[in-house]
């Protein structure tokens, strides 16, 4: 009996390191390979706590969690900058860091002889012994755990965490810190695997480097993997099925070391068997699952918009609002946005050479050009994806310049991408949620603890969220997964995601292509009509039907510089400029 | 000063093993993009394939050129059966990722279940001391430099000088482009896994015939190829060699203060300072995290 509970006991151990990896691996994307050091630093915090000074175990946890934060943040901060390869590279460093430590730090951790003697967590007074006086604690702190997980990824802040799994630059081009998202979830992880190692070294009493290996950290991705990444009942599965696997193997009458090796072969095995035949793990994050992405986008026949529901309804002109801070701070004679002589070099290459630009508030100007004038290094010099090498950028009255991306989306820019950069593993509802600003359920702590002023936003949030999916006439496609609408769907939901953050100005990277004529007819004057709302919009495009039917003027940009600027029929008319156009 | 240069001389010999691992990675990663985990696998197949051969009575060298095969064939294997599959079911890089994770972890236990886990030594390298005032090392360390120095310079002259070692530099600057133009980057692809395995296996044979080979020492393999593409910049294999050798460097200058138990913190300290100091690595250019 005893040794059935001891099996449960390690279930909801596993569980614990499964649910908390889940958040960092299979939530937020990021691959990390030190989560059996945070488990370690748990277990070995607790453990020295206790056997020195006494300490209540209950302390020795939060002391666990604490140091296991501390350490995750300094390795997370200049990891975390760059590229995710450089978090596999750190994480892994870390792993082995933690692990030589143990090793050899013998005066406090005694090497790979281990600690011994660690005290039984006693509580009300009373010591816990028995695995069956074990199971309601150990049970009681994975239902904790399995709870903060449940809340964050439910919450605003969870909703953040897949879209930048999903699309980093889109993601940040929505106004989100994606770095501050980063770091906050894997400190968050790594606290919560101390947890695990606390009750681990309290459970057993003794603990030697060897239970904290890199074979450790596969089993907690093993865990993850098989159980179903991003789903929130896929780690407890995993810890289910590896746990009595495990136990179960003690059975066979092999000689114990066999057993070891043969285990870790089984969970390389399991790794890329899942990996080939069903990534998603058992459970998979979705009922029914996404589509495989396509390489091409569907063909336009199976576009079927109802476009009698496109356009603007009663809620979408409460939605649509208007940006906060509007007037007050802008004057009249000021333009919206200036840009003054920039410039942005790719090697020898001028992308954009001095270019001097003014929007004025409530503009509608396409940006034409032949191919390499730097229309879209434009864009992405004024959203901040790429700093200007000299030159300013003012924004209502504010030189913007320099500022990283999401910074400047949160100032009211907004722009929209040739590729679409949908959240495809996300609903349709979902990704214009997400570019909702100012959600305080984005703060981990406020998600975590003010649940009901969350969900009133929340509330709020998704009503005006279909009405901006009425407006492009996808309200009825709204539970459905982004990546599986046919690409003019895409397309119009991109709109919808980016009038979602309610920015004053809109940038559109090439909105009509890949749109059939009669979804033109019926957007363009939607989009037109956008300036009534205190929009000013710039569109960069090559259809000239489209860009006629859209602007009130034209900017022609050439090897990077403004070449001139007029109504549409100034610049079409020009023939030296059709002649640059055209590659004369 | 003799101490000075003596530690010098013992970061180049452990900094060309470093290189090694540094350039085969980095090539690997740089032509296919593929975070290649189980190239610590390829590490310990030819360092076992080696033993084994040898095992068989051949003669060392000769054991050791079926070796260098052996982890040729086994990184082609990689990536023409699982990658490859891989790629064509549109897997994220998570997913092959993982895959190669579980690949190493299977690969280092079917060899530790086969061979055990003691140290199996290369016989047959008569080590000799040589000595130059007070300043000590031995044949075997001149054999790592020059491997290192030779197969570095072997594969420069190969990426600029040859037919498709441009072609494998035309994949590294631009994939998409590559393939317009007429390369079959499929081909470039396996051919970039044959090389990096072929790079690796010497330095596997090497650290055999040093210190001997268990299964475990694929993990530090990878975790050693890792660190000086980062140091020297993505992309980079000239920054790869460089990084290797500063490593190298700096663990044989820490040595020198801190107990030599504490070799992966040395490493990691130059990692982060290089993390923090100069994100895109010291010849890398910067690199954007998706094309915009």
């Amino acid at each position: 009996m005893d040794y059935i509970l001891h099996i449960l006991i390690m279930i909801a151990i596993y569980a614990i390191l499964g649910v908390s990896f889940n958040l960092i691996l299979g939530y937020t994307g990021l691959i990390a390979m030190c989560h059996a050091a945070f488990f370690a630093i748990g277990a070995y915090t607790t453990a020295l706590l206790g056997i020195h000074f006494g300490t209540n175990f209950l302390l020795g946890i939060a002391a666990g969690m604490i140091v296991a934060g501390l350490v995750s943040l300094l390795v997370a901060i200049p990891a975390i900058r760059v590229r995710d390869e450089y978090l596999i590279v750190t994480t892994l460093a870390l792993l082995m860091i933690v692990y030589t430590v143990l090793m050899n730090w013998i005066e406090l951790t005694r090497g790979a002889a281990g600690l011994s003697g660690i005290p039984r967590p006693s509580l009300f007074g009373g010591q816990i012994k028995t695995p069956a006086a074990f199971i309601p604690l150990m049970f009681g702190f994975a239902g904790l755990c399995f709870l903060i997980s449940w809340r964050i990824v439910h919450s605003p802040f969870g909703r953040v965490l897949r879209a930048i799994r999903d699309d980093e630059v889109a993601t940040e081009s929505l106004g989100k810190n994606v770095r501050a998202f980063k770091v906050w979830i894997f400190v968050t992880g790594g606290a919560l695997a101390a947890i695990a190692g606390s009750l681990f070294a309290h459970y057993m009493t003794y603990i030697s480097p060897a239970n904290f290996t890199v074979n450790d950290t596969i089993l907690i991705f093993a865990v993850v993997i098989i159980g179903g990444t991003a789903n929130a009942w896929g780690p407890v599965m995993g810890a289910m099925i590896l746990v009595s696997v495990m136990e179960a193997l003690r059975f066979l009458e092999i000689s114990p070391t066999i057993v070891g090796f043969t285990r870790q072969i089984a969970y390389g095995a399991v790794l890329i068997l899942f990996m080939c035949f069903r990534p998603q793990g058992l459970l998979g994050e979705f009922a029914t699952p996404a589509k495989r992405k396509e390489k091409e986008p569907r063909g336009k026949e199976e576009f079927q918009v109802p476009f009698a529901s496109m356009g603007e309804t009663d809620s979408f002109r409460k939605a649509i609002g208007t940006f906060p801070g509007e007037g007050a701070s802008h004057s009249p004679a000021e333009a919206l946005l200036r840009l003054n002589g920039v410039s942005k070099n790719f090697g020898g290459l001028k992308a954009v050479n001095r270019c001097t630009l003014d929007l004025d508030k409530g503009q509608v100007v396409g940006l034409i050009g032949p191919n390499g004038a730097g229309k879209t290094t434009l864009f992405n010099v004024i959203t901040g994806f790429y700093s200007p090498d000299s030159g300013s950028v003012n924004f209502s009255g504010r030189d913007i310049s320099g500022l990283p991306a999401h910074r400047i989306a949160n100032l009211g820019i907004s722009r929209s991408f040739q590729d679409l950069r949908l959240f495809h593993q996300m609903s349709v509802l979902d990704n214009v949620l997400v570019a909702r600003p100012r959600q305080s359920g984005e703060n981990l702590i406020w998600a975590l603890l003010r649940f009901r002023k969350v969900s009133r936003e929340e509330e709020e949030n998704r009503s005006k969220a279909l009405a901006f999916l009425e407006f492009v006439g996808l309200a009825d496609k709204a539970g459905e997964l982004a990546g599986n609408l046919s690409f003019p769907e895409q397309k119009l939901l991109s709109l919808a995601r980016l009038l979602s953050t309610e920015a004053r100005l809109i940038l559109l990277d090439e909105p009509a292509s890949g749109l059939d004529p009669v979804v033109m007819e019926n957007l363009f004057p939607l989009i037109r009509d956008l300036v009534k709302y205190g929009k000013t919009i710039c569109i960069v495009e090559h259809n000239m039907e489209a860009i006629r039917a859209m602007v009130d003027e034209i900017v022609f940009l050439n090897e990077g510089q403004v070449l001139a600027r007029g109504t549409p029929e100034q610049i079409m008319n020009a023939p030296e400029l059709a002649e640059i156009y055209f590659g004369g | 000063m003799d101490l000075f240069l003596q530690l010098i001389v013992n970061g180049l010999t452990s900094g060309s093993i470093y290189l090694l691992f540094g350039i085969s990675w980095g090539l690997i990663f740089a032509v296919t993009r593929t975070f290649h985990f189980a190239h610590g696998a390829t590490f310990v197949v030819a360092a076992y394939s080696t033993y084994l051969f040898q095992q068989w009575g051949l003669p060392l060298i000769v054991a050791a050129i079926g070796g260098v095969c052996a982890a040729g064939l086994f990184g082609m294997a990689v990536e023409g059966i699982l990658y490859r599959y891989l790629r064509r079911a549109f897997a994220t890089p998570l997913v092959i990722f993982i895959a190669a994770l579980g690949t190493l972890i299977t690969v280092e236990n079917f060899i530790a279940m086969g061979f055990g886990t003691d140290a199996k030594p290369l016989e047959g390298f008569p080590v000799k001391v040589i000595k130059f005032g007070l300043v000590g090392f031995n044949n075997l360390h001149v054999v790592m430099v020059l491997t290192a120095g030779i197969l570095f310079a072997a594969l420069m002259l190969y990426l600029h000088r040859t037919k498709s070692g441009k072609a494998l530099r035309a994949v590294i600057s631009n994939p998409e482009m590559a393939g317009v133009i007429g390369i079959d980057t499929q081909k470039i692809f396996l051919l970039a896994f044959a090389l990096g395995s072929f790079l690796i296996a010497p330095a596997a044979v090497l650290i055999t015939i040093e210190r001997g080979a268990t299964p475990d020492l694929g993990h530090w393999a990878i975790l050693y190829a890792f660190i000086p593409v980062i140091i020297g910049g993505v992309g980079s294999l000239p920054g790869a060699a460089i990084g290797g050798i500063i490593i190298g460097l700096a663990e044989s200058m820490g040595i020198w203060k801190i107990s030599s138990q504490w070799q992966v913190g040395i490493a990691f300290v130059v990692l982060v300072a290089v993390l923090i100091l100069k994100p895109s690595g010291l010849f890398g250019f910067r690199i954007y995290r998706g094309k915009i």
